[in-house]
């Protein structure tokens, strides 16, 4: 039998059922995992023991007691930090909230402990989600479960290393610009951005709010099907999200790829390592292998996304954070007796360089004078993306590119250089600025380190991606879990 | 490269408190940043419309007003509070 953390989430669901396992001994195995390798990894801010092993025993009781159980029970999920747990300390990677306990969860948190998830704990992050490495974190350093010296990815870099290095099989995360996929890829786990409006952002610490979107990671497409499904749908306390049904999506995945019409764009290729464009070629034959139509398709305006997000996000986010101002949340620091004062002592201490350059560029590009030629004109262009994607999708089911241009890199290779940081977000971000689904998958190691491929859909079709991701999984293989440390046999 | 004066401009309306090394490092940031941005979007000047927030084909739902937070939760977060409200310094006249 395999050990424990080597289990996907769904056989994880399956033993607790099946009363191969009670709920109390996943949840002591989780915590033990976690005591045992967390201390090198650092994915986890806080660590919630007491409430997991409450829950626990409530779910082996209701299971002796042939009581109903949620498709989730059994299962220890990790939660990124920016997420609101009532009562238990939601930081946001930041100082400025580094003692803040929410007095309500948010909607996800909510639909999760409904399902019956074993909420194991809440995960590092880069602060207020700017960034890319989880390097930006104001609590500790995060690193990649399969290299120390590499980053995991970010923002939500603690929840794809938690999935990776075997402590959750699967994890919530969130995405503004690749948040999710980007970690997902470099940690070698399957993470997804779904449609806009697909889930709810009550309880998600608001970073942009038009591109914001929750996001499931984990080591199968099966299990990050089967956390959407928990999550997904209409909530009244967040308008965005929209009352379209949300389809069973573990039937997607024994669909295959006959008959689906795949394109690889010629602008999603640019300046990509090499390694990194092969793994990507032979994703493409794997799908056609499987039955997909190869089609061509171009994307002519994907040149403006990465400057029409670092002004959208950036505007979003100056107006956004401007609630972290030391009166209703968060540490105060002490102005005089001036109430401008204080706020601006209190932002300038709490908030890190990267949200500062954020909420300056977003400041910038919202003020007088400056508005029409960066906000407008982003906003211009983001139509043009829509555009450009829409007809995409009139020729294509599936678009496919690799998720990130490069393999992970090292701590402080791209500190120096913040334009160098955003630019790795260039092949991510488009799906959140058109708001289509977007997937990313394992498709095997280069150099011994994880390479991702991604694939988007039209909105509300996540269960293509399923599709697709399932014929790809097949092929490449589930990324194993990983003991920092450890050497790996083979997959090279 | 920005002005430190428009740095520091740009700064108080953010509500932001920087350093003078801070100011001196984001001007040169932002310099790079935006002038990068510009670079991009004069090229592509024939956009026309704005992009506006839809909900990917479908309707938006309504906003239904519905009870918040009960008041004494709300101010359970707060770093200081004064009766039923949050405590704050008396606005002085610097801005």
């Amino acid at each position: 039998m395999a050990l424990w953390w080597q289990e996907s989430g769904q056989e994880l669901h399956r033993s607790f059922l099946t009363g191969e396992r009670s709920a109390r001994e996943i949840a002591q195995a989780a915590l033990a995992r976690v005591a045992a390798v967390d201390t090198s990894l650092g994915a986890f801010l806080t660590v919630m023991a007491e409430p997991m092993l409450a829950q626990a025993a409530d779910q082996d009781r209701r299971r002796e007691a042939g009581g109903p159980l949620g498709r989730l029970a059994g299962v220890p999920v990790a939660v990124k930090d920016n997420l609101a747990t009532r009562g238990v300390v939601t930081t946001a990677g930041s100082a400025l909230l580094a003692n803040w306990a929410p007095p309500y969860s948010a909607t996800v948190v909510e639909r999760l402990l409904a399902a019956d998830a074993l909420i194991l704990g809440k995960t590092n992050l880069d602060e207020f989600a700017m960034g890319s490495s989880t390097e930006h974190s104001a609590f500790r350093k995060t690193v990649n479960p399969h290299r120390a010296d590499l980053v995991p990815g970010g923002s939500s870099g603690g929840s794809a290393a938690a999935v990776a290095a075997g402590m959750a099989p699967v994890a919530l995360g969130s995405e503004t610009g690749g948040s999710v996929r980007q970690p997902a890829a470099y940690c070698g786990a399957v993470g997804l951005k779904p449609t806009y409006g697909r889930i709810s952002r009550y309880g998600l610490v608001a970073f942009a709010s038009s591109l914001d979107q929750v996001g499931p990671l984990g080591r199968t497409v099966g299990d990050v099907a089967e956390l959407l499904a928990v999550i997904a749908g209409v909530d009244p306390a967040d308008p965005s999200t929209v009352d379209e049904p949300v389809p069973d999506y573990g039937e997607h995945l024994a669909r295959g790829a006959t008959g689906l019409r795949v394109a690889m764009p010629a602008e999603l290729r640019e300046g990509v390592d090499p390694a990194l464009s092969a793994r990507c070629a032979d994703a493409l034959r794997t799908l056609a292998t499987a039955g997909a139509v190869v089609k061509e398709v171009r994307l002519p305006h994907l040149a403006a996304a990465l400057a029409t997000y670092y002004v959208i996000a950036p505007a979003e986010a100056s107006s956004n954070l401007a609630r972290f101002d030391g009166v209703r949340y968060g540490v105060r620091q002490p102005g005089g007796d001036d109430l401008v004062e204080m706020y601006r002592q209190t932002r300038g201490r709490g908030f890190g360089p990267e949200v500062k350059r954020r909420i300056m560029i977003g400041t910038y590009a919202l003020s007088a004078g400056y508005v029409d030629a960066f906000y407008l004109q982003a906003q211009r262009l983001r139509r043009l993306l829509e555009e450009d994607f829409a007809r995409a999708f009139t020729e294509a089911d599936l678009l496919l590119s690799p998720t990130t241009p490069s393999l992970p890199f090292a701590f402080g290779e791209k500190s120096a250089d913040p334009l160098a940081m955003y630019a790795n977000d260039a092949l991510t971000l488009p799906a959140n600025l058109v708001g289509v689904p977007a997937l990313s998958v394992p498709a095997g190691k280069s150099g011994g380190l994880p390479v991702g491929v991604q694939l988007m859909a039209r909105p509300w079709q996540e269960g293509l991606l399923f599709q697709a991701g399932q014929v790809l999984e097949d092929h490449f293989g589930a990324m194993p879990p990983v003991t920092p440390g450890e050497r790996e046999p083979g997959h090279d | 490269m920005i002005p430190e004066s428009e740095v520091r401009q740009i700064a108080a309306l953010a509500r932001l408190d920087l350093d003078d090394q801070e100011v001196r490092r984001l001007g040169q940031e932002l310099g790079q940043i935006l002038a990068y941005i510009e670079g991009i979007m004069a090229a592509l000047k024939e956009a026309d419309q704005p992009w506006q927030a839809r909900a990917n084909g479908r309707e938006l739902e309504a906003d239904i007003v519905a009870p918040g937070l009960e008041q004494a939760a709300a101010l359970q977060g707060a770093p200081a509070t004064e009766g039923p409200g949050f405590q704050v310094p008396f606005p002085g006249d610097a801005t």
